[in-house]
């Protein structure tokens, strides 16, 4: 039996009312203005796949898999249907009916779970990208800085603090890891000068963001518990990865519940803070003194997996608007997808490109110099699109306005 | 419809404009009701050009057209359920022209309702009709159904911003009817006929809106009583005291649980009704206002009166009025929803039978009222699925509707007829009515391919 039509995700699907509000945030429905394209009409299909009406066919696929998993729709919701948790049953179920293209089965399967073979693929990608275009399908390429030494494996651990006042594990996730070393080690930094004894285990695993958004959990599953085994022995475990933070909090919904693991996952899961969540609600830092490490304008652009994955938003605000030396300005449409989401980039590249556009033109709005995020697929997307339409902006992970050196 | 009618479009509108596939007709079947019908094409017009080339073959080819925006109606009206063509105007969004001088602006019909709000805004402008789905759904559909809201208790309904057309007719002649004048000397008031026709009159293609300057202050008050009598008394005093709020909407105790469980105000769950009365005008008139108000609440045994403090209290309140229809949803998988009015005097009455009825058929009825012009809307929640429910529940509306119409109320204060309330029509009108009503539609359209039999039979 089909994974749609167990008794409650089946309750799920027929939660909806079908009334409408849902296209409202949907950007990828504002691209096509056609209903197959917005949540309504995708828990319609689904719904038509688990009632036997429809076959799961190649547009099927394709209208379930061009979700940006942004959770517009399920915020938007007055009944409360959760529309990407849908669509990634419906994804599950697509990988158990149908299997996954070779595109997605490998990386998903075997490189980002593998250490060394992911370590491998982003160093080939590194050599390999100079000798290809400067964009491929609307993903400026070229701007995409990728290490030469990945973070982990040149860590070495500073010195702790005197008396640290928490064991924080900072899980790095890997698009920080391999794109933005120098900002992984200023979250290092700021936490140890804030008081904590950081720990950083070199062994933790891709988060599982990607297997999970494919449909394919089974990969997370792994991934979670041997994530959990990693940072058994820390107080808290930071990232300044909006996704990776919103997969590690969730983890419990991939084990069954009154499980062993889904207590212990659970357990874990509770530990898990975003930076920014950390730095303001845990740690209270003064931001009384502190000095932007810029001048000018700076603006703000959520994380889809941050503003509404995880509730934060007032965070990264406060920082922003307490630090000395700079001017903070709201962006129009801040909490928007910036067009990211992973590979729907790659396989969506027009919607994308699209989508991205409006973020440069919310940006261009409010005559910034900078604008800061919080997660690492964001900060490069935003990147090459501004750069692509030659816009004089500069990108900048929330961190490094709290290092100065 | 053959594969040749379907190719023909093909040569008006780019290929990717037109959708056959299974998949697709699926998502166009329904709206917002429980009602269904596939078309058999959907197509995806850019311009008036190819409108009029669409509804021009149609008519030759006898093809009935469905016309419909963002499909958030309440009535079945955008439902094809005689299948031919889903005429989709989704498309054809675009702001043509804001005009402050003349306090007018242009759009094309599938604009967003909010969209246009967020390009006014900034100037100190707003377009008052302001349905609860109004960030979904288009200005096109707001036309064709006369939609109200919140606001129209003041400030009137979708009618009273339309000050002219172009249209398609359904021989695909193109036709321009009003203008952007304010004051139209019209003796047969055509732009009057073709708001609220529901798609059965015209295609239109642009529209000429009046637009409202922002007052400069407004108050917001949250009211709650032990009964539903006693809000329904109070509604009617306000009146009478010579106040007309923008807005006084009425939520009873289920709908009042369903809105705190998905915002989480601090409402007072144990109230029996709830009043979210807002006023607006200069300053210094509004606490003259509030005073009088709050009076006629205390006259009227309120448990609870609250003024607003702050802009995002103000927000949330209405966050809270404009979701609660879908957040009744988390009660049961289905919901049902009516659109009657009675006059405002009459409100304890026809809430006192809905009760009645809610325990005649055992199924929960939540009572969401614009109440200040009467205007109910009772959500019946229920399962789809268990189709002995579904016949009460037919049951349970009917005797809503007759109730209204014996009260001299309506059947439809702002959603429409469509396909829903066409059964109870003649028990509204007179037969002598509904003849003129079908040779109306007749004129308009002779062929009977404007989104056919919806409101009324027409027959050829």
């Amino acid at each position: 039996m089909s994974i749609l039509k167990e008794g409650k995700n089946y309750e799920l699907l027929n939660t909806c009312n079908k009334c409408g509000f849902c296209v409202q945030g949907c950007s990828v429905y504002k691209e096509h203005f056609n209903e197959a394209y917005g949540t309504r009409g995708r828990i319609r299909l689904i719904k038509a796949v688990a009632n036997g009406e429809l076959e799961r066919t190649p547009l099927y696929e394709k209208i379930i898999n061009s979700c940006l998993m942004c959770e517009e729709c399920s915020k938007n919701c007055p009944s409360g249907v959760q529309g990407h948790l849908l669509v990634q049953m419906a994804r599950e179920d697509l990988v158990r009916e149908k299997g996954l293209p070779f595109v997605k089965k490998f990386p998903l399967e075997k490189v980002l779970p593998n250490n060394n073979l992911r370590k491998l693929s982003f160093h080939s990608f590194r050599l390999g990208k100079n000798i290809i275009p400067q964009t491929i399908k609307g993903i400026n390429i070229k701007s995409l800085n990728i290490e030469k030494v990945d973070f982990l494996s040149s860590y070495k651990p500073i010195q702790k603090p005197e008396n640290p006042n928490l064991k924080v594990g900072f899980f790095v996730g890997c698009m920080m890891n391999h794109t933005m070393a120098q900002v992984a080690n200023s979250i290092v930094g700021v936490l140890t000068k804030e008081g904590c004894e950081v720990v950083v285990p070199t062994e933790q695993r891709c988060c599982g963001t990607p297997a999970y958004v494919y449909g394919h959990s089974k990969v997370t599953r792994e991934s979670a518990l041997h994530n959990l085994d990693i940072f058994k022995d820390v107080d808290v475990v930071v990232t300044g990865c909006a996704s990776c933070g919103n997969m590690l909090k969730s983890y419990g919904k991939l084990f069954p519940e009154d499980s062993k693991e889904r207590e212990l996952i659970e357990g874990f899961s509770k530990k898990v803070r975003d930076i920014t969540q950390f730095l303001v609600d845990d740690l209270k830092i003064s931001l009384d003194n502190k000095q932007s490490s810029l001048k000018g304008k700076v603006t703000y652009h959520d994380p889809c997996h941050l503003v509404r994955g995880q509730n934060i938003t007032e965070q990264p605000r406060k920082i922003l608007q307490g630090l000395k030396g700079d001017e903070y300005v709201e962006m129009p449409g801040a909490s928007k997808c910036c067009g990211a989401s992973g590979m729907f980039q790659y396989f969506y590249p027009e919607e994308a490109t699209a989508i991205s556009n409006k973020k440069v033109e919310n940006i261009k709005k409010t005559n910034a110099d900078y604008v800061v995020t919080n997660c690492p697929a964001c900060y490069q997307r935003i990147k090459g699109s501004l750069e692509i339409n030659k816009m004089p902006q500069k990108v900048m992970h929330i961190i490094e306005l709290l290092d100065s050196k | 419809m053959n594969s040749k009618q379907i190719n023909y479009f093909k040569t008006i509108v780019d290929p990717k404009n037109i959708c056959t596939t299974k998949e697709e007709l699926l998502v166009y079947e329904y709206d917002a009701t429980l009602l269904k019908g596939a078309p058999e094409v959907i197509v995806f017009p850019e311009t008036t050009g190819q409108v009029s080339l669409i509804l021009a073959y149609a008519y030759q080819e006898n093809i009935p057209v469905t016309t419909r925006g963002a499909g958030t109606n309440l009535s079945g009206g955008t439902i094809p359920d005689q299948g031919g063509i889903a005429l989709v105007l989704t498309k054809m969004n675009k702001v043509l022209e804001i005009d402050f001088e003349n306090r007018v602006v242009v759009v094309e019909p599938g604009t967003i309702n909010q969209e246009l709000q967020d390009m006014l805004t900034p100037h100190g402008y707003y377009y008052p009709p302001d349905p609860a789905s109004m960030k979904a759904c288009t200005i096109g559909g707001n036309v064709g159904e006369c939609s109200g809201g919140p606001r129209c208790l003041k400030y009137g309904v979708t009618r009273d911003y339309i000050l002219g057309m172009e249209m398609v007719l359904s021989t695909g002649e193109v036709v321009a009817i009003g203008s952007k004048q304010q004051v139209n000397p019209d003796p047969l008031d055509i732009v009057k006929f073709m708001v609220g026709s529901e798609g059965t009159l015209g295609v239109f293609t642009k529209l000429f809106l009046k637009i409202k300057k922002i007052s400069e202050a407004k108050k917001t008050m949250l009211c709650t009583f032990n009964s539903v009598k006693d809000a329904s008394r109070t509604v009617a005093n306000i009146v009478r005291e010579g106040i007309v709020p923008t807005t006084l909407e009425l939520m009873d105790n289920l709908l009042i649980n369903c809105a705190e469980d998905f915002i989480g105000l601090g409402l007072d769950r144990t109230a029996d009704a709830l009043l979210l009365i807002e006023v607006d005008g200069l300053k210094e008139e509004l606490d003259g206002q509030v005073e009088v108000i709050k009076k006629v609440c205390e006259k009227n045994n309120v448990k609870g009166f609250k003024i607003a403090q702050s802009a995002k209290e103000v927000d949330q309140l209405w966050t809270a009025r404009r979701t609660v229809i879908g957040a009744v949803a988390r009660k049961r998988p289905s919901y049902s929803m009516q659109d009657v009015t009675v006059p405002r005097n009459k409100l304890p009455d026809i809430v006192e039978e809905i009760v009645n009825i809610s325990e005649k058929y055992n199924l929960p009825i939540g009572v969401l009222a614009h109440a200040g012009d009467g205007n109910l809307h009772p959500l019946v929640l229920f399962d789809e699925r268990n189709q002995e429910e579904v016949e009460k529940v037919h049951e349970a509306e009917f005797l809503i509707c007759k109730k209204a119409l014996s009260l001299g109320g309506t059947l439809s204060g702002e959603h429409g007829i469509g396909l829903l309330k066409k059964p109870f029509l003649d028990q509204e009108f007179a037969p002598e009515v509904l003849s003129l009503k079908r040779q109306i539609m007749l004129a308009f359209d002779s062929g009977n391919i404007l989104n056919p039999d919806k409101i009324l039979e027409v027959g050829k």
